[in-house]
């Protein structure tokens, strides 16, 4: 049965170089989409910058290079943040299924299809891709591929599971861990996460000179502020206040800030209510959100 | 036509001079004639003749000789040979019509033009003279000319000496210099193609001189270092003269000489080797190669033995590229040699200024490129390397679509910067870690040794670093995979890699060893090292060389002290003794243990949490330098 994608991104100050990077592989996968049955492919930018990363004469530039996908392209003009962004270009497309993803995602040629192919089985809500070079640690089962959650550098959703569940919790999350949650509640909703390691995109992640993972500032803020938001959300009060207690004792600047930020949401009363009071669908092991297989 | 006052060309005929190697072209290539037969030999630039009898009695053939010289022309009268005077001109069709006059109606069977065409201004005039000729008469040409690429000439000119002389290859007359390139293009040019070829070799050419001349001398090690390079780039450094059998075909267009000095390359040709049986990971590699920062670069894919179906599913995923990538990508398909064969066929079809080898299940990060040309800026022509780290993983399906899964932390185990001297030991720098410059391979014909069937890779850049040195950059570039249930340690038996390293050894051995600046301190370092250990131990009975029980004990102490694991786990010890357990165990301290108190200490350091965990670690790394397991 013919379907159609819609892959979004959120923009924030992206070079012209990366994003073009990117379609010229995008283009090529929905290309290649058509032999699998995905008639329609476009691509839906939403822009977080406080300037325009992509003029008009470079907009037209990338539409007439790129045939096989629909291009467009919604200046935010306000910083959405990464739930906010998504729920916005999800709301203003149709198309059967959503592609969330970077901006600066390379997809490998038979992307689309490999992340399609098992909502073949309708109990899969959420599909996966595996990042390269750097592939998430979070375990997932060799057979089938169940896992805790799904990161949205590259997953794959059909458009009637994200609107049942109202897309990501742009209330509570800003920057991280939106794709944490929102997998969670597809668990909760009764569907599967999966992860497809053969759906393989590039996602330019480098390392240390001595092979370690390497964090920006901004991901360690938000990272720590999505940590006390989700154990909260996920009726783990007894995990957010640890870490409150951890991130005030040993903790650095973001942390610390982040702990303000949360204290502020819970005098303001305008923390998330709580779910998943039997921690049924949430795991928090060792202050990630799954089993990892190994430490980066 | 530059003539020689000061000497006369009067050599005799021999078989293994440029007359005797002549005659063996003609016999070679032409019938005897018979006894009534009329047909001649045209020998132009004939000088005394030297030819003249062997053509007559062995070939049958008219002997015709043309030369300008007075006294050559009376000798071959004397002999009884028809002579004809005429000095060769800048003319062709002046050329032609002389010859024609000479020829008249008789048949050309063979022309010969030995030594000639170097005392000639306009070589072309001469040539599509005799091209004429040949191609009326169906003649074969033989040419000979002196070799200018004889290494006396070269080894001395590299060195700031140039002796012209009376006669022979730097004869005062001589008004072009040929090499085998030279002489095949411009033969083209003037529409006579080479079917058959026997040079003149010789060891000592009559260039060989003085003879004191460090270069020339046979034992110097200077001696040695150029044989041995330039003794690889061709076989061309012992031909004396140039001797080739032509027949008339199409003039080629293209000028005999240079008229574009540089080509434009890509930066970087990627040789990948694949048995197409790995498709999963070539889908992973070409996504990694389509995100590079860089794109200055092509990709050649060796397939190596592909079965129909593997050569069917590689094509399957180039034709999947981007179509920038898929431009840029090409399959070669070879089905001999072992696994080393691909590499040497990979280079030789490489356009890039550099080539690099990746394997088809190797992980690129998206500045594998671009840090490879930053470092080009800084250390043009030298090899080039970054640093990768190891990551084992395994093959899972899903769905049944297949996938690689990671199965450990990235692991360092290669050194941030290439150090000469440690890598004569053991290879510390897997493929994907360098971009080899391409003159090694295409213009000094370094190539990999493919009697090797493993450790191909350390022998070649042993080879290469000695020559060209090498750029090294700690940044990391890419992901080594490693295999949790196949890799080429279990495919190769353990003494296969013993004998591999031993031939590297030798190889290297076996000639002067050029080393990068900086060496002189690090032997220094080295042999202060050895030294201290000596005093320690000679200072101490108990550790006399005499026991060899202790003697072991105390190397083993210092093998797991020096040992990468032991340096990589440094800050988990100095956290340990944070932690308060210890102030942990110094060699120098171990030169005063009691033989139970050094089995001890052997006994912890085994122990330890360090060397316990990085048992695999030791073990993948042994395996990728191919080296010989020295500490358990």
């Amino acid at each position: 049965m013919p379907v159609s994608v819609q892959q979004q991104s959120v923009l924030f100050n992206n070079e012209f170089d990366s994003i073009s990077r990117s379609l010229d592989s995008i283009d090529r996968a929905a290309q290649l989409g058509r032999e699998f049955g995905i008639t329609e492919t476009s691509v839906a930018y939403g822009d977080s910058s406080p300037h325009p990363c992509l003029s008009e004469e470079q907009l037209a530039a990338l539409r007439e290079k790129f045939q096989n996908i629909t291009i467009s392209y919604d200046f935010f003009g306000a910083n959405l943040g990464s739930a906010a962004g998504h729920n916005r270009l999800a709301v203003a497309g149709t198309s059967d299924f959503i592609l969330v993803q970077n901006p600066d995602i390379v997809p490998s040629p038979r992307l689309l299809e490999n992340l399609i192919a098992p909502f073949a089985n309708k109990s899969i809500g959420f599909v996966e891709a595996k990042q390269l070079p750097i592939e998430h640690p979070k375990d997932y089962d060799e057979a089938t591929g169940d896992t805790s959650w799904a990161s949205t550098a590259s997953a794959m959703v059909h458009r009637d599971t994200f609107e049942r569940l109202s897309g990501f919790d742009a209330d509570t999350f800003f920057l991280y861990c939106d794709d944490v949650d929102f997998s969670w509640r597809v668990r909760e909703f009764g569907l599967r996460v999966i992860f497809q390691p053969s759906a393989v995109v590039f996602h330019d992640k480098r390392l240390s000179s001595e092979g370690a993972w390497q964090t920006t500032s901004t991901e360690r803020y938000y990272s720590a502020e999505a940590a006390l938001l989700l154990t909260h959300k996920w009726s783990r009060s007894d995990l957010t206040e640890h870490i409150v207690k951890d991130f005030l004792l040993t903790g650095d600047e973001f942390q610390k800030k982040a702990v303000t930020e949360f204290e502020h949401r819970k005098s303001a009363n305008t923390l998330p209510a709580q779910r998943d009071p039997n921690h049924k669908i949430a795991q928090f092991i060792n202050g990630n959100y799954a089993k990892h297989r190994y430490f980066l | 036509m530059i003539t020689n006052p000061f000497h006369e060309y009067e050599n005799e005929f021999a078989f293994d001079n440029v007359y005797g190697h002549s005659l063996e072209l003609l016999k070679r290539n032409v019938d005897r004639s018979p006894p009534s037969d009329t047909t001649i030999h045209l020998d132009v630039g004939c000088g005394y003749g030297s030819i003249a009898e062997q053509v007559s009695f062995q070939l049958g053939r008219t002997y015709v000789g043309v030369d300008a010289n007075n006294r050559s022309l009376a000798s071959l009268n004397s002999r009884g040979f028809e002579t004809h005077r005429f000095l060769l001109t800048n003319e062709e069709e002046e050329n032609a019509d002389f010859l024609r006059s000479v020829i008249g109606d008789r048949t050309v069977g063979s022309i010969t033009l030995l030594d000639t065409l170097e005392h000639l201004t306009n070589s072309g005039a001469i040539l599509s003279a005799l091209y004429e000729i040949a191609k009326t008469h169906n003649s074969l040409v033989v040419v000979s000319v002196p070799n200018m690429l004889h290494r006396d000439i070269g080894f001395k000119l590299a060195l700031g000496r140039l002796n012209y002389t009376e006669s022979g290859l730097l004869d005062h007359t001589h008004v072009r210099m040929f090499d085998e390139k030279l002489l095949t293009d411009t033969l083209r040019h003037s529409g006579l193609h080479i079917i058959d070829r026997k040079d003149v070799r010789m060891n000592h050419s009559d260039q060989f001189f003085p003879p004191e001349h460090p270069v020339l001398q046979d034992a110097t090690m200077l001696r040695s270092f150029f044989k041995n390079i330039r003794g690889k780039v061709d076989d061309q450094d012992l031909v004396n003269q140039i001797v080739v059998a032509c027949l008339p075909g199409e003039k080629i267009k293209k000028l005999p000489f240079v008229t574009e000095r540089e080509t434009s390359r890509p930066f970087l040709t990627i040789v990948t080797r694949t048995q197409g049986n790995r498709i999963h990971c070539l889908t992973e590699y070409f996504t990694c190669l389509a995100a590079q920062t860089c794109r200055d670069f092509e990709v050649i894919i060796v397939g190596h033995k592909l079965s129909i179906e593997q050569q069917i599913a590689v094509e399957r995923i180039i034709e999947d590229l981007p179509i920038w990538l898929r431009e840029k990508t090409r399959l070669i398909r070879v089905y001999k040699g072992n696994r080393t064969h691909p590499l040497n066929v990979g280079f030789e079809n490489a356009h890039g200024r550099y080539i690099a080898i990746q394997d088809d299940d190797d992980i690129p990060l998206g500045n594998w490129v671009e840090e490879f040309e930053k470092i080009s800026k800084k250390h043009d022509g030298c090899l080039l390397r970054c640093v990768s780290v190891l990551q084992t993983v395994k093959t899972v399906t899903i769905g049944r679509r297949v996938g690689i899964r990671a199965i450990s932390s990235f692991q360092k185990i290669f050194p941030s910067s290439f150090d000469f001297i440690d890598h004569l030991k053991q290879n510390q720098s897997p493929n994907n870690t360098l971009a080899f410059p391409r003159g090694v391979f295409h213009e000094l014909n370094m190539r990999f040794d493919e009697e090797l069937t493993t450790t191909e890779d350390w022998d070649y850049i042993l080879r290469v670093a000695a020559v060209v040195g090498v750029g090294s950059n700690p940044v990391v570039t890419g992901i080594y995979q490693w295999f949790d249930l196949t890799n080429s340690k279990s495919e190769h038996a353990e003494h296969e890699w013993r004998v591999n390293h031993l031939r590297i050894e030798q190889k290297l051995d076996t000639g002067p060893l050029l080393m990068p600046s900086g060496s002189l301190r690090r032997i220094l370092r080295l042999i202060d090292e050895r030294d201290s250990l000596k005093h320690g131990i000679a200072a101490h009975p108990s550790l006399s060389f005499d026991h060899d029980i202790t003697r072991q004990n105390v190397r083993e102490i210092y093998a797991i002290m020096n040992s990468t694991s032991w340096k990589v786990t440094k800050p988990l010890r100095m956290s340990q003794r944070l932690l308060g357990r210890g102030a942990g165990l110094k060699f120098t301290d171990c030169l005063n243990f009691s033989s139970e108190q050094l089995e001890e200490a052997i006994r912890q350091l085994r122990n330890s949490t360090s060397w316990r965990l990085t048992r695999t670690l030791r073990r993948i790394g042994q395996i990728l330098k191919g080296g010989q397991q020295k500490v358990s």
